[in-house]
């Protein structure tokens, strides 16, 4: 028997809902796959054993994979997944399609918290397509016959729909009782960022996933983005000094750190699983919809939770220009801390001081730099074992080397140093205006301090080649930027911000109303007579127009050649027939009838002819 | 006279929906709780359906136009054929209504211009009935409502009374014998007189179909008989001729039988009853018969004094 076309859409509309937890986790695909494979067996099962077992199906694998303490996610989104293809291989009847469309939403509702992809809205209206499609035929009780007019309703009215929903959703009032942190299945483990800094042997894999965007009006590539701070040193790794001291906001106002002249930036953070947040050079403020902020001694801040969303918070940096609002002077124990040193040979002291050329301290920095620079090589695989290993036997290895090698040479050389990892990009993206942030990017660098200007960046790490995107990806970025701006992190600000401009602009709007008006007025009273002469002959036009000039004047003409005594109850027939003359006159009443009362007539033709008539009459 | 109800528009929501309608209450709270703005998307775009399927369900039964065909002659008690038909006035088409008429119910899957459906309805009693209003229920779009709208008609019924097999007694009217009677109603028409074109209020029995075929126009036969055949059929209303109210019901079928037999037959009928109705056999003229007979009722009068010649209810007889 060929499949109905009901069959199709309700297939169609299950595989998009599988879709949907495919932007979660692709493995999901393969239900898909499997949803496909089933079309052959769809309705054909008659064995009430069978159908039983089906049916059951979705209940044992729940017990199974509770007792088998799976993910909860995995869980309840593969228990749908069975659900509805369950409902689509038995024989169905409208009340199971309208089952899958409920199941189908609870399948969105899981996604919704689990992904930000842009992919989302895409499927959404897909969604709403095929489900409209799927309740309507449902409801056919002959087979159905897809006709242009049905198609062009069903597209006509998943447009409106999806208008619609989008109005109701900028215009719905964020409340935001609650706060969910999004479901930890998206964390990446390939991020170039990493809280760990250890000098060892290893192979660093560059992955362009973007991690971050960046609205940063005041600053010019390479844009430094810091993250966190390190002042410990063990010979091996960096010790991490995690967010300690809890930052509340000040009046509810959730400003942390800010200053008036502070330039801001507004930051689109990808989930990469970690709670560092990341600010464009001399990073000190944040404010953002958090509950609370953590800082170090550093001034590195951190979120209350690990975000497994894209977060949105504007970072205030205490520098424009090039001049710094803030500079931090460190006390005597700090500036010993930032002098600590591992256990080191008796050649990297003697290479550090070697590289250190110069009187003061500003030299000593730039010629430590060109010694880096002149004598160690850029590399992506870097053999040596530690730091020491690096300086004295390979001489190649990345940021990271290049950065602790140059704080360990400054400190044996007694400037305070200290290291900084993060991201720094020279991606910009003209279409939105923004820098875009890849994992590749991550990078760390040094930090000396100068008593007059405090901490001054210094990157030793030689340039590496970085692939320049194609204009195609900048656009699709920023179509995905424009979505994160307005839809995953639209909020109540933004809708009060829309507000706001939408009042401007009735304010605007009413006063160039009222301001025309005005101008009428005075016009009006400047030429009162021509106002008056003008307005009447309007007047007079609108009226002569409404009058149809066949409806009085020839009424009154027939009426003069009937006689003199029409009684008002009368009508034209009625009339010419008490006066005798309706045979005389019937060709001039037909006429003027045909004119006044028929629908389906050429006024014009009839016109002519009826005057005509009434010329002749009248001689 | 009596009058179907005329009730307003009437909104039912059904299981289906109101799950629906608990569901999205339910999404709601969740965009509102966790601040998700693709939570809130979610709840945005079940929002929209619902509320658009209640848009799409009012404009599913606007710019309709109803129309009831009824037969020329409908008698109380037969199953009587009705033609409804839908006409969509609009460019979107319409789908799954169901009209209800006269308490019987068509279902119309898809409207597209227009669409008609029978019906068949057998009215129990006699009289005039007037239709002023139509049902029409749907569940589109999404079977999530059952919405009811009352579309106003104007349309009268008249039904005739019931009519069943009959036939007369034996006995002497005007010099005629009874078989001579019968032989007059049942028309055996042996006196072929011509064969002229139909004229309006020419009974249609008499149509003679080979020869309009013939001849391309509608041709009917004379008889040589038909001037003097006439029956003359006396039906007195007065209330003091009938105990009870289904006597006088019971005179009304008979009298209406014999006449439908005339009609049949081509048999020329005069009735008279608190009017007069004179010899003829034109549709239109039976048509007044049954329709007067179909709305008689009883008065309070002396009765009619009795015409010899004249057929009377306790004449005839079921068959």
């Amino acid at each position: 028997m060929r499949k109905d076309a009901r069959v199709y859409t309700a297939l169609l509309f299950i595989l998009i809902s599988v879709m949907f937890v495919s932007l979660t986790d692709k493995h999901f695909l393969i239900a898909a796959a499997i949803l496909i494979l089933l079309i052959p067996i769809e309705g054909k099962i008659k064995s009430n054993a069978l159908k039983k077992a089906i049916e059951a199906l979705p209940l044992v694998y729940f017990i199974l994979a509770i007792l088998l303490s799976f993910n909860l996610f995995y869980v309840l989104s593969t228990l749908l997944i069975i659900v509805m293809t369950a409902k689509f291989v038995l024989e169905k009847k409208a009340k199971d399609y309208y089952e899958i469309f409920i199941v189908s939403i609870l399948l969105i509702l899981l996604t919704s918290v689990s992904t930000i992809s842009i992919n989302f809205v895409i499927l959404l209206y897909l969604f709403l397509v095929l489900g409209s499609l799927m309740l309507i035929f449902s409801q056919f009780k002959k087979n159905i016959i897809l006709n242009r007019k049905l198609v062009l309703f069903v597209s006509a009215f998943s447009i409106l729909s999806m208008l619609f929903a989008l109005a109701i959703f900028f215009s719905i009032p964020r409340l935001s009782l609650g706060y969910l942190h999004g479901i930890n299945l998206r964390a990446s483990t390939q991020s170039g960022f990493s809280k760990q800094i250890v000098i060892e042997k290893g192979k660093v894999n560059l992955n362009n996933q973007i991690v971050m965007r960046i609205v940063a009006k005041n600053f010019k590539p390479p844009l430094y983005l810091s993250g966190l701070h390190y002042a410990y040193f063990d010979g091996r790794k960096w010790k991490v000094e995690n967010g300690k001291q809890k930052l509340f906001p000040i009046f509810q106002t959730n400003n942390f750190g800010i200053t008036s002249g502070m330039s801001k930036s507004t930051i689109y953070l990808e989930p990469i699983g970690s709670d560092t947040l990341f600010g464009p050079e001399k990073f000190v403020g944040v404010r953002g919809d958090f509950l609370y902020l953590k800082t170090n001694q550093f001034h590195d801040f951190f979120t209350d939770f690990t975000y497994y969303k894209t977060i949105k918070y504007d970072a205030f940096s205490s520098i424009h220009g090039k001049t710094p609002i803030v500079t931090f002077s460190i006390t005597n124990a700090e500036y010993e801390q930032y002098l600590q040193l591992p256990e080191l040979s008796e050649k990297f002291i003697n290479i550090a001081k070697t590289a250190a050329k110069g009187k003061t301290k500003t030299e000593k920095i730039h010629s430590i730099v060109n010694y880096l620079k002149k004598h160690y090589t850029y590399s992506l695989n870097p053999t040596a074992q530690n730091i020491q290993d690096f300086v004295i036997n390979r001489k190649s290895g990345y940021c990271e080397h290049f950065a602790t090698a140059l704080v360990l040479f400054a400190r044996i050389n007694n400037i305070p140093a200290r290291l900084v990892s993060g991201f720094v990009t020279s991606e910009f993206n003209p279409d939105g205006e923004y820098f875009i942030v890849r994992e590749r990017d991550a990078h760390a660098w040094a930090e000396v301090y100068d008593p007059k200007n405090g901490w001054v960046r210094v990157d030793p790490t030689p340039n590496s080649k970085t692939p320049v995107p194609s204009q195609l990806s900048l656009l699709i970025d920023s179509i995905r930027m424009s979505w994160y701006r307005n839809v995953v992190t639209y909020n109540s600000a933004k809708q009060m911000q829309i507000l706001t401009s939408v009042q401007k602009g009735i304010t605007r709007t009413g006063l160039t109303i009222n301001k025309s008006l005005e101008l009428f007025r005075s016009v009006i009273n400047k030429w009162r007579l021509a106002s008056i002469i003008v307005t009447g002959l309007v007047l007079l036009f609108i009226l002569l127009r409404k009058e149809h000039p066949y409806q009085k004047k020839v009424y009154n003409k027939i009426v003069s050649l009937i006689g003199n005594d029409k009684m008002a109850s009368e009508t034209l027939v009625e009339y010419a027939k008490r006066k005798g003359k309706f045979k005389e006159l019937r060709p001039l009443i037909t006429q003027y009838y045909k004119i006044r009362f028929s629908k389906d007539v050429d006024f014009k033709k009839s016109e002519k002819q009826l005057i005509n008539l009434l010329k002749s009459y009248s001689k | 006279m009596f009058k179907f109800p005329c009730k307003q528009t009437n909104t039912k929501i059904k299981s289906s929906g109101l799950l629906f309608f608990i569901f999205t209450v339910l999404v709601g709270a969740i965009a509102v709780n966790s601040g998700n703005n693709l939570v809130y998307l979610t709840f945005s775009v079940v929002l929209s359906f619902l509320i658009l399927s209640g848009l799409l369900s009012y404009y599913n039964q606007r710019n309709i136009e109803v129309i009831i065909n009824l037969p020329d002659m409908i008698f109380a008690g037969e199953n009587t054929t009705i033609s409804v038909q839908i006409v969509n006035k609009s460019l979107i088409p319409k789908f799954f209504l169901t009209l209800e008429v006269l308490n019987k119910k068509v279902y119309f899957e898809e409207i597209n211009e227009k669409s008609s459906r029978t019906i068949e309805v057998a009215f129990k009693k006699r009289g005039k009935l007037k239709i002023n209003a139509v049902k029409l229920t749907s569940t589109f779009p999404f079977n999530f409502f059952t919405r009811t709208r009352a579309i106003k008609i104007k349309k009268e019924v008249i039904v005739f009374p019931h009519k069943k097999k009959v036939f007369l007694k034996v006995r002497y009217r005007n010099n005629k014998t009874n078989k001579e009677l019968n032989k007059i109603f049942k028309k055996e028409h042996e006196d072929f007189y011509s064969i002229r074109q139909y004229k309006r209020g020419d009974n249609s029995k008499l149509i003679n179909w080979k020869a309009s075929a013939k001849l391309g126009k509608i041709m009917i036969t004379e008889y040589a008989s038909t001037e003097s055949n006439g029956i003359l059929i006396m039906l007195d209303n007065s209330k003091y001729l009938y105990d009870k109210e289904k006597y006088f019901e019971d005179a009304v079928t008979r009298v209406n039988s014999l006449v439908y037999d005339c009609y049949r037959t081509g048999t020329e009928v005069s009735l008279i009853s608190e009017i007069t109705l004179p010899f003829a056999k034109s549709t239109v003229h039976f048509k007044s018969i049954f329709s007067f007979l179909s709305t008689v009722k009883l008065k309070d009068r002396l009765p009619i004094k009795k015409i010899d010649s004249a057929i009377l209810p306790e004449d005839i007889e079921y068959a």
